[in-house]
């Protein structure tokens, strides 16, 4: 996708930026190689480069962690959407007794799907926390490493080398990575945002309609798509969608003969309990079941790595099962996960209440702290805080001159100047600038710590800010910020 | 691990044309129509071949794409016996009639160990940092304890560098990532033959990546051979015709300790293969997987990171798993040494479809640091279990009068079946195979590990003797019958590949031992079974 590599070549043509010294030696030298190479293949040589750009930040992170007493330079990370919010419960739910069996079938070759016992887990797992009409059966479970791993076999088994997803932006192009390299399936964004006007417009809605201009568009560029990839919650805006809504989009499905592939791992983080998730699982009836397929996974929830497939259609689960080899999860981990998922009266009165109360109190303070801040800085950040996943996407549009994806990303660069890593919406495909997804899931001392550095990099950028609106309107000493939409 | 059979065996093929260097998934039409010859090639006859995974795969209709019903297909095949096996397990108080496995190539001889160390206090913390989304090129706790467990191990002249480390989740993971990042799709790795079966699947599931053979037999030559034996001119010669058959060989990979056969190259042969490798800019991939496995010291194993200068250490990536060292191959772990930062760097960027959880992690290197529980109770206890069981199925088949290597690494004999074959064909290894699963005993059959000639099998014996026991009543049930029908039919119109004389000699030999290392250059004989360490 053409924007991904302007971004990757915007990214190495800026000169030598602050953050290249905390990254380690060799990186840029790699991305800069990238035509050349002794020892890689063509591919082995773009693998190395499109790790390098979509993930350099990550590896910053990884070679400087913030640790409160260690190094109190490193960086935050609210980027990557994992919930270290209990990952205090979970180790202590791991020390428990039952958890210390190795039993020789954990040290044994291991099944392909998985092991039975784990998949039995699951199946009723889901049953109960999808409200499955029926049953569902472990027949129909595949449990591989992680939901990348899963999406990666999936497209390895439903689409020919060349064929295409529809997926709804915001998502992270560094998702093509692992498709483009490894399973040579293209990934369509269907562009969802709509321009930011007022407070009351709901970004990044999902409509049939939307759905079918988007396959539209991909077939008069003669793409062969071969399915949706589905968020579900709605990953940028944590919204839920009913059980209507989820039909229409299956019925658009069925009828141009689509896979759908749902992705449901953040399902058990919907925080607000006024709010009802509905899984594709619980509808009474699946239009199309032998393209149904649904991925959940547990390293969001319990900090594991998991990533369950589950479909009624048992050729496909059969055809994935060659993966499990390349994407296995250890048999102590399967062990320790079988566990966890029968415990339910430590899910259900221990854990996920935990988890949601933490999540609650710790998106209450990220929102109070923007309100504050959009006060003491006098200008308005866009978002909406529905009660659902681990992030919140903001629009700082307004302390863009000129809003386009240069000044998005300087600011992403001054972020990371106070060590704090966010994501940008240019990385997850968005074509409107400003929009950036801040990661709240972190205990509460390194969420104020960060907020604060938050707020440090906010109060630069509005100088700044001003700075460049002067130079463009000298008479006007300091422009309201509300008339700011001027692009 | 898997046997990789068609449904109807031939002789190996030297898969031509248009299918070498194309896409497999674009060429599976070829594989269609086109017939096996049957035949070696003419200018070099049965030295190597390239593979064709798909050659026989026939379409049919379901939801999958082309390249899913490929893959179907061929995990279909690949998995029938173990499928098979696991519908009816053996278990001696549930199933006593069910399957004995003697297939799959697992240590089950230490589950009690491994039980009991894996259970103890210090595998059980976990920080809550363990939980939260791993270094992907692995922890570097983790890393150093690889490095300073290999250069332990292995012997390295001289420490070896975390940095150079990267962890998987085993080593199909790392074969497949290896393929990805050094190989075009369409590209090959050289291999001799017999091999590990399934990593064909491993290189081309993901890298699309083929195998070219190098066509090994076990016709002894001369003095100082041995069946099977790999030598820089067989290789050159594979190489050669390969390349004129269109293939792009891009490296060699070498199993040492070898599976199936069990047995283990000298320093002299490696710095050969690795000279070749080396002049023709061939990677080199070691797969040292059994290395702590050799329960017969006077084999006198050496790891290719223990040789004081390597010809290509740019080229030259060698990995080892816990999974049959450390009998745990449900763990799924793998470790990758190169001193390529380039090769490292890209195998790591896949490491996130190939992650290992922080708690196996951390659990991997508390016990990889464990020196003294490796070395005072794990290793002598494995080794001297392993070599008792492979003395105990030695002795059966010798009583049986079955051929075979005698090996001593490893967890499986390389055993001569093919004076049981009516005719020197797959088609009849096939159906002996399925004769033995029919009686209850899983073994995995020659054209599994591509192997040229007609009636080898894989026999397991590193299992507990009630097991052994049973099995290998069974299998003797299943070959005096045979042995009782290839004396009622006449003798077969197409003679059999001619059996040298030092098969016959093999089982009578017994367990020879060999001359200690004082004495270099004692006879080494004709025999099948030894391999003399020559330092």
């Amino acid at each position: 996708m053409s924007s991904d590599r302007d971004q990757e070549t915007s990214d190495r043509s800026q000169g030598p930026s602050p953050r290249q010294h905390d990254q380690p030696c060799g990186q840029e030298s790699d991305a800069e190689a990238a035509g050349l190479s002794h020892s890689l293949s063509h591919r082995g040589v773009d693998i190395s480069a499109f790790y390098n750009s979509y993930f350099q930040a990550y590896e910053a992170y990884q070679s400087s962690k913030f640790h409160l007493d260690l190094n109190n330079l490193g960086f935050f990370h609210l980027d990557v959407s994992e919930n270290k919010l209990c990952s205090d419960l979970m180790a202590e739910r791991l020390c428990q007794k039952d958890m210390d069996d190795v039993e020789d079938i954990q040290l044994q070759a291991p099944n392909p799907r998985g092991h039975p016992f784990l998949r039995e887990a699951v199946a009723q797992f889901l049953t109960s926390y999808c409200s499955a009409p029926e049953c569902l059966f472990s027949r129909n479970v595949v449990v591989l490493n992680g939901c990348s791993a899963v999406f990666s076999a999936l497209s390895m088994v439903l689409c020919d080398p060349g064929d295409c997803f529809l997926v709804p932006t915001p998502f992270f192009s560094g998702f093509i990575f692992g498709t483009k390299m490894c399973t040579n399936v293209e990934l369509i964004p269907i562009h969802l945002e709509t321009e930011i006007t007022d407070e009351d417009t709901l970004p990044f809605q999902l409509t049939v309609g939307k759905l079918e201009q988007a396959l539209l568009e991909a077939k008069t560029q003669c793409k062969k798509v071969k399915g949706l990839l589905l968020p579900n919650p709605q990953n940028a805006t944590g919204h839920v969608y009913s059980q209507e809504s989820l039909k229409e989009f299956l019925e658009f499905a069925k009828r141009n003969d689509l896979h759908v592939v749902v992705d449901e791992v953040y399902m058990l983080s919907v925080f607000d309990d006024s709010v009802q998730f509905h899984s594709v699982l619980s509808l009474e009836r699946l239009p199309d079941p032998q393209k149904t397929y649904v991925i959940w996974s547990i390293s969001k929830d319990f900090g594991l790595g998991l990533g369950a497939l589950y479909t009624p259609n048992e050729d496909v689960a059969f055809a994935v099962s060659p993966f499990s080899y390349l994407h296995s999860i250890s048999g102590i981990v399967q062990y320790h996960l079988r566990c966890l998922l029968r415990d339910r009266d430590w899910i259900d009165r221990i854990y996920l209440p935990a988890v949601h109360s933490r999540l609650r109190t710790a998106h209450a303070y990220v929102i109070t702290t923007l309100r504050e801040l959009e006060v003491v800085h006098n200008f308005k950040i866009f978002f909406h805080s529905r009660s659902c996943g681990l992030y919140l996407w903001i629009n700082l549009k307004n302390l863009l001159e000129p809003c386009t994806f240069e000044e998005e990303l300087v600011l992403y660069r001054r972020f990371l100047d106070h060590k704090l890593i966010l994501s940008r919406g240019q990385s997850y495909l968005l074509k409107e600038p400003g929009w950036f997804r801040l990661c709240f899931a972190e205990n509460p001392d390194k969420l104020e710590l960060a907020m604060l550095r938050f707020g440090q990099a906010i109060a630069e950028q509005k100088q700044y800010w001003i700075q460049k609106v002067v130079q463009y309107i000298p008479e006007l000493e300091e422009t309201d910020s509300s008339s700011s939409d001027d692009n | 691990m898997f046997p990789l059979p068609q449904k109807e065996s031939r002789a190996p093929a030297t898969c031509l044309g248009s299918a070498t260097t194309q896409d497999v998934v674009s060429s599976y039409q070829d594989g269609l129509g086109r017939e096996s010859p049957g035949k070696p090639d003419q200018k070099l006859p049965g030295l190597y071949g390239v593979g064709d995974p798909v050659s026989k795969f026939s379409s049919d209709s379901s939801c999958l794409s082309s390249r899913g019903r490929v893959i179907k297909w061929f995990w279909d095949s690949a998995e029938e016996g173990y499928r098979t096996y696991h519908m009816d397990e053996y278990d001696e108080v549930k199933n006593p009639d069910g399957i004995i496995n003697l297939g799959t190539s697992e240590n089950k001889l230490c589950f009690d160990l491994l039980s009991r160390r894996l259970s103890q206090s210090d595998m059980l913390r976990v920080e809550p940092s363990l939980l939260q989304y791993p270094d992907w090129r692995g922890h570097p706790f983790l890393r150093e304890e690889v490095a300073k467990f290999l250069s332990y191990y292995c012997k390295s002249p001289a420490p070896l560098k975390p940095e150079n480390v990267v962890v998987l989740n085993g080593c199909a993971s790392l074969f497949s990532a290896l393929a990805t990042v050094l190989c075009e799709a369409g590209e090959a790795f050289l291999i001799p033959t017999p091999y590990y079966g399934a990593i064909t699947q491993h290189v081309y599931l993901y890298g699309n990546v083929r195998l070219a053979y190098v066509y090994l037999d076990s016709e002894v030559t001369g003095l100082d051979s041995c069946p099977f034996q790999l030598t820089v001119e067989k290789l050159e010669l594979a190489l050669q015709g390969a390349t004129s058959e269109g293939a792009k060989v891009k490296g060699l990979i070498l199993i040492n300790p070898q599976n199936p056969l069990g047995n283990v190259y000298s320093p002299e042969e490696l710095q050969g293969f690795l000279g070749f490798a080396e002049r023709h800019k061939l990677h080199v991939i070691v797969d040292e997987v059994y290395m702590l496995s050799v329960f017969e010291e006077s084999l006198g194993y050496h790891s290719v990171l223990g040789l004081e200068r390597l010809p290509d250490p740019q080229r030259t990536h060698v990995m080892w798993a816990t999974s049959k060292d450390f009998g745990m191959s449900g763990l799924r772990f793998g470790t990758l040494y190169t001193e390529n930062q380039e090769v490292a760097t890209a195998v790591a960027s896949l490491c996130r479809y190939h992650g290992l959880s922080g708690l196996l992690q951390s659990q991997m290197a508390q016990l990889l640091r464990d020196r003294d529980w490796i070395n005072q109770v794990y290793l002598p206890e494995n080794h001297s279990r392993l070599k008792a069981a492979h003395t105990y199925v030695s002795e059966e088949l010798q009583a049986l009068g079955v051929p075979f290597l005698r090996g001593g690494a490893g967890f499986f004999l390389w055993v001569d079946l093919r004076k049981f074959l009516r005719q020197g064909t797959f088609e009849e290894e096939l159906l002996l195979w399925r004769r033995l699963l029919e009686s209850k005993v899983l073994l995995s059959f020659g054209k599994a590990f591509e192997c040229k000639e007609p009636g080898w099998f894989r026999l397991i014996f590193s299992d507990k003797t009630h097991r052994l026991r049973l099995g290998m009543q069974r299998l003797r049930q299943v070959l005096e019958s045979k042995s009782q029908e290839t004396e009622d039919v006449p003798p077969p119109t197409t003679p059999r590949t001619p059996v040298s004389s030092a098969d016959e000699v093999a089982f009578a030999c017994g367990r020879r031992l060999l001359p200690p290392k004082s004495s270099l250059g004692a006879a080494r004989g004709p025999v099948m079974m030894c391999r003399t360490e020559t330092l």
